[in-house]
């Protein structure tokens, strides 16, 4: 079952911004890392499914049910479900207690809740201290401990590092990984950098102008990502046109050859030695992640049709069926 | 969601709108607003070089006189100047730190909020007119001790300011309504204190039109103050108009996109 599911999810605003046909698909007990850059979308797709806006088209489901009616996802299906978007919300002149104890009651929650927050994301020796003392850091845990109020089983925080230093960024991964190791709880996490969701997350979504490009674990994500083998050698020009003639796809990046990942590092350097070129760097550069998620988020006209990462992502589109509707 | 249900939601919703009131100035101007106005009355009659009151009065009649003119100020100036003040304060709690955000996404219903936030700002408004008649006393004695002309031997007439109070009330809930629709309609504090100080301002034109006076929201509140012999008519607008407008506002609430 899908902890969070959504189809054909559409809303657009009157700047034309917005989303387009989202069908997202969260597994439960996973950490979700949607990914986008900024103004992709993934913010107005978490409000859509929190119901802070209304859907022009389209279903939300949290936990197998449908939950929307005309346009907006009813309250009562917020119950299993707590959310942090963008800055956490607090009152700056209430105590961190206070903070938690206005949602408690908003919420009917039990007391020892309080504390048990408090103590989870290590704030419990700052209790009683007013939250315009706070660090930002301290302020996003928090944030983070508001969430933990309604014991959720589904957990959705937006670009939660953001202004985060490199420490609290670590202490943040370590708790978001505690909450589905631990807690059983899915989590999703919205974020504009590829890198961080890579360091925690077990799925990811790629949104880019308001579409969902990819969907599926990292590892079928890392999958797509290409190694290269670069050449050193004494005649670029003339191994690029050997190679090309040989129908190996190669360019020439300076004086350094590049060759896609699925040719044999070994059987290239014969054919150049063969041909009296020598070959003095040989390297197989490992699979870059960072390059693939450029390559999908850049805008269509910066795109170059030959890149390989781009062929292979529109040969496996048609036969990934966790690959989104983008 | 059933009546009881939504009930008891908006009985949290106002336990949690009672908590943030801690340390706000918004609990402060309880005191302060109506202070003010009683200080300021003594004051002018303190530095008055004739006697504010006819030496043939009866201390109870001064004692009348007094209350009548910290009422009257209150009334017509301070009243609709503090109603607005609070009603943004309190909103601004929500719209600063963009809490519509996270409060929406919890699980209860969105009307809940509003009228929560209406019954906190009523409730300031309330406390805030017992602090005038209370604060009454007090500052009735210095004045009476500073200046040997005035007497006012005794209590001030309770029942009458009790009655005159709740009959200006009654006579603020449009205002109260409008007031809370504005703030929590507009994120920003300057559209809701300037809609509301440019109200009272033309109130001062306004209120003093036997024609227009009693239905515009920003003089109702002074209309039981007035010579108006029948004010049945205004009370009915006032609590119609407050249910007629509470109504819609929650409506729009409960549409409202929470998009910043």
């Amino acid at each position: 079952m899908y902890a969070l599911e959504t189809h054909n999810l559409c809303k657009r605003f009157a700047s034309g911004a917005g989303v387009d046909e989202i069908n997202l698909q969260v597994p439960e007990g996973c950490l979700y890392g949607f990914v986008g850059p900024n103004g992709a979308g993934k913010t107005t797709t978490i409000r859509l499914l929190l119901g802070l806006i209304k859907a022009e088209r389209g279903t939300v489901s949290i936990l197998g049910k449908q939950t929307n009616a005309a346009g907006r996802v009813n309250t009562n299906a917020l119950r299993q479900l707590s959310a942090m978007i963008e800055s956490p919300s607090l009152y700056g002149h209430l105590s961190a207690y206070d903070n938690l104890e206005v949602t408690r009651r908003l919420l009917a929650a039990p007391k020892h809740r309080i504390d048990s927050a408090l103590d989870r994301v290590g704030l419990h020796a700052h209790a009683k201290q007013r939250v315009h003392e706070f660090s930002l850091g301290m302020k996003q845990r928090l944030g983070i401990a508001l969430t933990l109020l309604a014991s959720p089983k589904v957990l959705i925080l937006d670009e939660p590092s953001n202004g985060l230093d490199p420490a609290g960024i670590a202490e943040l991964r370590e708790l978001l990984k505690s909450f589905v190791a631990d807690d059983g709880m899915t989590v999703l996490m919205s974020s504009h950098l590829l890198a961080e969701v890579e360091q925690l997350a077990t799925h990811v979504g790629v949104l880019v102008r308001g579409q969902l490009v990819f969907q599926g674990t990292l590892a079928q994500l890392q999958a797509r990502a290409t190694s290269q083998i670069e050449i050193g050698c004494s005649a670029p020009n003339e191994a690029l046109a050997l190679l090309q003639r040989r129908s190996i796809p190669a360019e020439l990046h300076g004086t350094l050859l590049q060759v896609g990942h699925n040719f044999d590092a070994a059987e290239i350097n014969q054919i150049l030695w063969e041909n009296g070129i020598a070959v003095h760097h040989l390297y197989r550069r490992a699979a870059n992640l960072e390059q693939l998620f450029f390559d999908m988020t850049a805008p269509i006209n910066a795109i170059r049709p030959h890149e390989p990462s781009m062929q292979i992502q529109a040969a496996q589109s048609a036969e990934d069926p966790m690959r989104g509707s983008g | 969601m059933n009546i009881r249900e939504f009930i008891e939601a908006s009985a949290r919703a106002v336990a949690a709108e009672v908590l943030k009131l801690k340390h706000t100035l918004a609990l402060w101007l309880v005191l302060i607003a109506p202070g003010v106005v009683v200080a300021l009355i003594s004051v002018q009659w303190l530095l008055q070089t004739r006697s504010p009151v006819p030496p043939s009065n009866l201390a109870a009649d001064n004692w009348a006189l007094y209350c009548s003119a910290v009422l009257s100020i209150w009334t017509f100036l301070m009243l609709p100047l503090y109603l607005t003040l609070q009603a943004a304060l309190m909103a601004g709690l929500e719209h600063q730190e963009r809490h519509w955000k996270r409060l929406l996404c919890l699980p209860m219903p969105r009307s809940s909020y509003y009228l929560a936030k209406l019954f906190v700002v009523a409730a300031l408004v309330v406390l805030a007119m017992a602090s005038l008649v209370l604060l009454l006393i007090p500052l009735g004695g210095v004045l009476v001790s500073l200046r040997a002309d005035i007497v006012m031997a005794g209590w001030p007439d309770f029942s009458k300011l009790i009655s005159q109070s709740g009959k200006i009330l009654l006579c603020t809930m449009l205002l109260l309504a409008l007031a809370n629709f504005i703030a929590l309609r507009w994120r920003s504090f300057t559209v809701a204190v300037s809609i509301g100080m440019s109200a009272t301002v033309m109130g001062f034109i306004i209120g003093q039109s036997p024609r227009f006076g009693p239905w515009f929201p920003w003089t109702m509140p002074i209309q039981p103050l007035t010579k108006n012999p029948d004010l049945t008519a205004v009370y009915a607008c006032s609590a119609i108009g407050f249910l007629l407008l509470t109504v819609l506002s929650c409506l729009e609430f409960e549409r409202r996109e929470v998009t910043d």
